[in-house]
This record gives C-alpha cells, structure tokens and sequence, in this order.
C-alpha cells in the first residue's frame, strides 16, 4: 500500500479539491475586480487615446521639470580631454610614464594590453574660460563655449564598461548585456505620448566618419515591454519611416477600412488567446496611419525661415548629418515628442586624434549649440532637457607611438563628461571634478546608474517606482542602483 | 514626587522682593534720620534693616534650595549666587552693627558703609536673578533703538539675510530663542534640555530625547508645542505665550526634513505648507522651474475633464500627488478656437499649466483665460492673439511663465504684465516687441527674464 501511495503523489481526491478551489478563487477574482485578469492599465484623460497606448503610470509621482528629453548621444567615446576637462599638467608632463599611483589598476582593453609604456599626452588644443561662470571649454568647440551659461558640465562621470556595445547598451538599458528596454521605451511606457500621431520614441542617426563603431537597434530597443514602445528610427532623406506611405493605388480612406477590418480580426484573436503582442501590433498599425499625414509635417522644412536652419550650420540642408538632424529634432520637440534621441557615431580616436576630433566637432559644435539657443527662444529649454555625451571617456595616455603632432587614445571608464542643458538642470554650473591627470574623479561622482536616475526625476518619475515585471521579478531601468543627484537639479 | 528642599526652594522668587524693598527702605530710613527729617526715622530704620537682613537671609537660603536642584547652570547662576549671599552677608552685618552703634561714630559710619554696599549689591544680584527666570535681553528687548546700542544690546538681525539661507538659523532658530530659551537656555535648563542649539535640541533631556530627525510627529518637542495652552504638558507652559502656529509649522517640517544644522534653504523639500510661511520670512521663493501654487484645491470632476477632452483639447494630471492639472492641444491644435476655452471654467481651480500654442484662439477668448486663478504657465505662441488680448491676463496672479512667440503683441501688450510680479520667464520672439518694451516691464519685474531670440549663430 506504502509503495501505491508513493506512486501517486497526488491522489485523486486532492487533486480535484485543489483545482476546483483554485478555479474557484480565479471566478471569484474576476467578479470582484475584473482589471486583475485583463491587464488594463490606467488611461490618460487623452481625446481618443486606446488603452493599448495609455501611460502605465497614471499620473507622475512628482511634479515634472521636463517634459521632454532630447538626447545627443555621441557614439565612439569623445575624449573628455580635448573637450571639457583642462588637464595642463599634461602638457607639462607630456611623454612622462602615467603614474602608477594614478592609473591603480586599472584594467586596460585588449586593444593597449601588450603597450608597454603609458605616455602621458597633453592636449594639443588650447582651453580658455568662457561665460559668466569663466568655465574652460575647448577652442574645438567654440559655438558650445557661447552658450556655456546654459549648460551643466558633469565632469564626474563613469561607468565600468571599457567596451563599446556594453558601454553604449549600459547607458541605454542600464545593464551591460543586452535584451533590456531603454530610456525612451520606459518613458513611453510609463508616461505615453502626448502626441498622439507621432511616436513617443524617435531616433536619429548621423555619422561623420565612415568606419566607426556601430549601433545596434537594440539600444533603441523594447526589450521585455509591449514592442510599441520601440524608437522609431527616422531616416534621412524622402522617406523618413520606409513603408509608410500607402503603395501607388491605395488611398487612405481604404487604408482606414482595412485597418477597421483587420482590428476586428485582431480583437476577436485577442480575447481567445490575450497576447499583449497583439495589441501592440494593433496600436502599431493606427499609429502608422495617424504618422502617415504627422511625419511629413514635421519634416518639411520648407516653413523654416532661412536665418534658423543657417544657424544649425552649413550641413543643416543636407538629411541624415547631425546638423540636419538637430533641427528636426526642434520641430520634433515642438510637436511634444517625449523622447528624441540622436546618435551620432565617429568619436572613437584610438589614432590619428588630433585629425579626426576636428571632423567631429565641426560636425556636432555649431549644431548642438544652436538647437539649445533654438529651443530657447521658443521657450521651449524651460520644459526640454538637453544631453550631450558619450558612453565613456579616453585615456590620458598615448595609444600607440605619441609623437610631436599625432596621438591616440584609449578607451576610458573612469571619468568622462557630458553636458545638460534645460528643464530643471542649473545653468552655468561645472558638476564634479576629476584629478590633474585626468584619470580619477575625485569630486561628486555621477555613475551612469545616476544619471538615468536624475533623468526620470526630471520627468517627474521616481526610477524606483517605474517597474516592469518579467521573468518572475521586478525590473526597472536603473536596475537596483542609481541615486538622483540633486546638486545637478536647479 | 515630593522634594521638600524644591519645594522650599521654589519660595525663593516669592521671599526675594522683601529684602530688596526692605534694603531699600531701610537705606532711605537712614538718610532721613541722617537728615532728621521725621521723627523716629532712626529707629524705624533699624527696624527695616533688621527685617530686611533677615529676610534676605531666608531668600539666600531658599535660593540655595533652589539652585540645589540642578536646573540653573552656567556663569550667570554664579555670580547671582555670590552676589546674593553677598548681599545676605552684608546687610547681616549691617543689622548687626546697627545694634551696636552706641559704641561710637566709627561704628555708625561703618554700618551705614555696609547698608549702601549692601544696596548696591542688590541691583546686580536682582538683575541677574531676572536674567536667569527671563532670559538675557529681557529688559532691552523692546527698548527704542538708540536705547538698545547705548545699553549695549546685540543687534536685531535681518529678517532677510542675503546670500544662501541656512533653514535652522533663519526660520527655526528665532521662534526657538524668542519662546523657550528663558527656560531651556544657558542661563537655566529646565528638565535638563536644551534648545538654544541644534546639538542640545538632538541631544534631549532629563527625560530622553525630544527631536526623532525625520519624524517630527513622533518628536515630544513638536507634541508640546501643538497641545492646547490648558494642557499640563503644553510647552511653554500657561502664562507664557505660545509658539505661532506658523512657528510650530516650521519647527515640524524643518524635524521632517531631518533637523540638520546645515541644511540651505535651496537644498530643503520646501512644501506647499510652509511656502507662504517662508515667503513671508524671506521674501518670494526662487523656485526657478514649472511650481504649483500652494493653495489646497479638490480634484477636478471626472464630467469637468470630460466637457474639456471633448473639444479636442488634452488634459493630463501634472502628477506629484497634487490634483492640478495640464491643459494642452497637442493633438489638433488647428481645432481649437475660442469655443474650446469656455468648458476650461469647470476645472478652472485646477488648471495650472495651459498650452495653445498653435491654435486659432484669438484675443476675445483670451477673457475667459482671466477665469483661471491658479495658472503658471501659458502658452499663446503662434496664435492670433496681439496687445488686447493680454490685456486679460493682468488678473493672473499667478503666472509665472508665458509664452507669446511668434504673436503680433507689442510693447503695449506688455504693459499689463507689469503688475504680475510673479512672473520669471517671458518670451517674445518673433513679435513686435522693441528692446524698450523690455526695458520698461524689467523694471516692473526685476527678476524675470524676457527672452528676445537669440541672434541667429554664425560661424
């Protein structure tokens, strides 16, 4: 008998008793508070907004400084060195051994590994002080050094990756490996979108160096939430969104019929099997149809007077370069697109340094500094937040040979800067310092963890609050770090 | 509990004025007879001064008493001690040798040599015995101004100080010193707390600490200052004036913030409730940033918002657990005209943050725009509106950011604005507006900053 009960684990009895109170829980459940099941989510008090697009949180837990984020993410590692931070000790001390005392171990990429020596390299560009605030900025940038009374300059930034794809998915996911939403995936699924016929996440890509470090549409990425709150990626040129536009023979009373079809089919699919995926592809199908009459507007630049697209620089003309880019990203943020991003690749200077920075400066200064004077006399800063940076710093060693008018640099995670500008952030202020080197933060370190933390709080999100749960735990953007850094904060 | 010696002790103040009136009589007594002005002045007075002696033997006895339970401490309790036994001591002798005096001249002259020293003394003892129940600065306090500098008395300081407020020394600190210092001070420290610092106010008392930093419902200070005058353990305690709710409000909020020393005042969470209370200590608040005002106002209805969405308009909670709202046109801005303003009266207590930017309002809707008191922010760039259409704001008295880029307002159109002093941001790009019209509203609003458009960059 022993052995018969052991065969059954269950017996017949407890099994049925079970599942017929478990049954029994799940009715009673959906009787008292039906959303349980159904996985609704609070609505805006949008005009006409589905609940397939509604924000996940209902109302901000703070009073938001920002409404929008532009971001200008600046893909390679821009050398903080040539940039923002003034190190004259290594000019001083240029072709001098790094110190050990210095460098403390840290570890090196696989690219400076078999070096074996360190020369210290001295800038080559000359620093001065700039604005009320006398900070120094770079003569390579002397468009952002006018409007250095705007911004803030984090000077304290690391991280701890040292490669590209972990560094670049870290700051956009916050976690080295990839398959996490990003920033602006977590906006627009916490906070929706306040227009309705755009995206609440786009994306910009420029470049202005071939051959550099590549981007993956990961970082734009969903990750584990409902896949319309990917970026969307406009390209340059006619066709901003491909396939967009009805094919030659449809017109757009018969796309609204098709699509009326194919959501009746898609809602009867849903309630026999309740994918959320489907949804998302409803949401997405209507929010192509309402981009199908937005996208064009925004991009048509033909109502621009010539003295503002001028003051974006000569490249501004041309779709698909960063100047270009900058002012859609004003009209974007006119029309209260949550969360625009940029990206542009080429900063990645392992040689050739002094050359190829100056490409990349005539490319990014001129424009990043008038869209932050743009959307300032549209009164747009006051609410808009503004970032510029990269995913890590460069080393203040040589890679490679240093000679006399040539050096490179290496990849560096222990400090690095980034400015902001607008909603909520002080102007005129230099946020955190590092050591003469140019190695160590010494002052008000900002991890990349802090950063992201800050950027929701401007939003008026508190990151340990925006939570999504998959895989059997809560996941949230700044995973479980990240403090906001209110010396930042105006 | 009972203590026999305090509760003698506690006479002290009660026996005290006889010696100091009897001293004095007795040293008047004495100069009439000197005099021979009235008769029998001479032995009335050594009557006086033998009861005067006397009694300010008792009073030194039931100060030492008093002093003997541990509540007075510091230099001001020791000099009032020895002065006062001084005094004891000297009009003894007095009294003593008054007995004496017919053993000569020399006698007499000594004794009367005593009576005045003992007098003297009793002007230092009693002032530093009013010092110790009253607290320094008791007398002068109120006293006119050039009166104060001549008596030497600290200078009142600057309600409002320049330069970063400390949150402590600013806004706590004064309602501290002005109602429990004469108890819970340097000159006497009652039930052994402290309160003239922030260290003495964490450290607590005979009965326990008396600030939980971070919590100040669960802080004893804050429980006694809230209890109602009739209360045993209302502090400060009946006779003496209590603190000012708004007082009371800030000592509370400053415990919640965390009762540190060294908190700014810009670093501080200031909340809605304390707001108006510290604008009025230091003036307005430079919040610099899209604020609330701090008016308490119930959630909108859900009909209200529904009348509102159903013109096109959108409306979204600002958040932040307040019930104010964000009006926008986002979606459709060409759809708006003045008929979508006028549903806007059913939440106007709530609307705080209007954006028309882009939309066919014109200066005629722009009255019932006069409806919504709590408006901060408004948005009217790209619109029909021009110079009588502003006209209406003037009524906003709240208003802290507008936008009129891209309009046809003027000068004149800016000439109301003058009266909203609290106004930050102003742009008027794009419109007809002249650097004098600026110069003439920034000296109404010094602290605004009216953007004109930045000259186009060039290489």
């Amino acid at each position: 008998m022993a052995l018969d009960d052991l065969k059954y684990n269950c017996t017949r009895r407890h099994f049925l008793s079970s599942m017929s109170l478990g049954i029994g829980s799940a009715a009673l459940a959906s009787l008292l508070e039906p959303s349980l099941l159904a996985g609704a989510k609070a609505p805006a008090y949008g005009a006409g907004q589905d609940a397939a697009s509604g924000a996940a949180l209902g109302a901000r837990h703070l009073v938001p400084r920002a409404k929008r984020v532009i971001y200008l993410f600046q893909s390679g590692g821009p050398s903080q060195l040539e940039l923002f931070d003034y190190k004259p000790l290594l000019r001083t001390m240029n072709g001098q051994e790094l110190p050990d005392s210095v460098r403390k171990g840290q570890r090196l990429t696989g690219m400076t590994a078999f070096q074996k020596s360190f020369p210290l390299a001295g800038s080559q560009f000359d620093f001065s002080r700039h604005g009320k605030s006398g900070t120094f900025v770079s003569d390579l940038m002397p468009h952002t050094a006018r409007i250095v009374d705007e911004l803030c300059i984090v000077r304290s930034m690391h991280t701890e990756a040292i490669n590209h794809d972990p560094a670049v998915t870290f700051f956009q996911t916050g976690a080295q490996q990839a398959g996490r939403p990003s920033i602006g995936a977590w906006l627009s699924y916490g906070l929706g979108s306040e227009n309705q016929n755009l995206p609440a996440f786009i994306v910009l890509l420029s470049r202005a160096r071939g051959g550099d470090q590549p981007l993956y549409s990961g970082l734009w990425g969903s990750g584990f939430l409902p896949s319309q709150h990917q970026g969307v990626p406009f390209r340059g040129g006619r066709d901003p969104v491909l396939y967009l536009n009805d094919p030659d023979g449809l017109d757009r009373d018969s796309r609204r019929r098709m699509l009326d079809t194919l959501r009746a089919l898609e809602q009867e699919q849903h309630a026999r099997v309740m994918d959320p995926e489907i949804d998302a592809r409803v949401a997405q199908y209507e929010m192509a149809y309402r981009m199908q009459t937005a996208v064009p507007e925004a991009m048509d630049l033909s109502d621009e007077p010539d003295a503002v697209v001028d003051s974006y620089g000569p490249e501004a003309r041309t779709p698909g370069t960063f100047a270009a880019n900058c002012l859609l990203a004003r009209r974007l943020a006119e029309r209260n697109v949550r969360f625009i991003q940029l990206y542009h690749q080429g900063w990645d200077q392992h040689g050739d340094l002094p050359a190829d920075i100056q490409i990349m400066t005539k490319s990014t200064d001129q424009p990043s500094a008038a869209l932050v004077m743009d959307l300032k006399q549209r009164g747009l800063l006051d609410d808009t937040l503004v970032i510029w940076g990269g995913e890590f710093g460069r080393t203040n060693s040589s890679q490679g040979k240093l000679l006399r008018t040539n050096y490179g640099r290496d990849h560096h995670p222990r400090c690095f800067s980034i400015w902001m500008a607008g909603a909520g952030v002080k102007k005129g202020l230099v946020y955190g310092e590092t050591d003469e080197f140019g190695y160590n933060v010494v002052r008000d370190p900002v991890h990349v963890h802090d950063f992201q933390a800050t950027l929701m709080h401007l939003l008026g999100v508190d990151h340990e609050r925006l939570v999504f749960r998959h895989q059997g735990r809560r996941y949230r953007l700044t995973d479980v770090h990240g403090q906001v850094v209110k010396g930042l904060l105006a | 509990m009972s203590d026999p010696a305090l509760f003698l002790g506690r006479f002290h103040p009660l026996i005290v004025h006889f010696p100091i009136a009897l001293l004095i009589l007795a040293l008047l007594l004495e100069w009439l007879a000197a005099r021979r002005r009235i008769a029998g002045a001479a032995t009335l007075a050594g009557l006086v001064l033998w009861l005067g002696a006397m009694s300010a033997v008792l009073s030194a006895i039931a100060g030492l008493l008093l002093g003997s339970s541990g509540t007075y401490a510091g230099d001001i309790y020791d000099r009032h001690m020895i002065v006062g036994l001084a005094v004891a001591t000297t009009s003894t002798i007095s009294a003593l040798m008054w007995s004496l005096r017919e053993r000569g001249p020399r006698w007499v002259q000594v004794q009367r040599t005593l009576l005045v020293l003992a007098v003297c003394l009793l002007v230092p003892a009693g002032h530093l015995g009013a010092t110790l129940t009253h607290g320094e600065g008791f007398l002068v306090e109120y006293a006119p101004a050039s009166l104060r500098s001549l008596l030497g008395a600290a200078e009142r300081p600057a309600v409002r100080p320049a330069g970063p407020i400390a949150v402590y020394d600013t806004l706590v600190a004064p309602a501290l010193h002005a109602r429990c210092e004469t108890c819970h001070g340097p000159a006497k420290v009652e039930g052994g707390l402290r309160l003239d610092t922030v260290a003495a106010l964490l450290k607590g008392g005979d009965d326990g600490p008396v600030v939980s930093p971070g919590r100040a419902d669960a802080s004893d200070v804050v429980r006694r200052v809230l209890l109602p005058q009739t209360h045993d353990d209302a502090m400060p305690p009946k006779g003496h004036r209590p603190l000012a709710p708004s007082e009371a409000l800030l000592l509370r909020w400053w415990i919640d913030q965390g009762a540190r020393a060294d908190l700014m005042l810009a670093d501080a969470d200031v909340t809605p409730e304390v707001t108006p209370i510290i604008e009025a200590m230091v003036g307005p608040l430079d919040r610099g940033g899209p604020s609330l005002p701090s008016d308490r106002v119930a959630a909108a209805s859900k009909d209200a918002i529904a009348a509102v969405t159903a013109t096109g308009l959108s409306v979204e909670p600002i958040g932040g657990e307040t019930p104010f709202l964000h009006v926008h046109a986002t979606n459709g801005p060409s759809r708006i005209g003045d008929a979508a303003l006028g549903p806007l009266s059913r939440i106007a207590p709530q609307v705080a943050w209007l954006d028309l930017g882009g939309t066919k309002v014109t200066d005629h809707g722009l009255a019932s725009l006069a409806g919504l008191p709590h408006l901060t922010r408004l948005h009217l760039q790209r619109t029909a509106i021009g110079d009588a259409g502003l006209a209406h704001l003037a009524k906003l008295t709240h208003l802290e950011y507008l936008n009129v880029y891209g309009t046809k307002v003027t000068d004149e159109g800016l000439k109301p604005l003058a009266g909203i002093k609290t106004l930050r941001s102003i742009y008027v790009w794009q419109t007809g507006v002249t650097a004098d019209g600026i110069a003439s509203l920034k000296a109404s609003l010094p602290r605004a900053t009216i953007e004109r458009g930045v000259e186009p960059l060039s290489k």
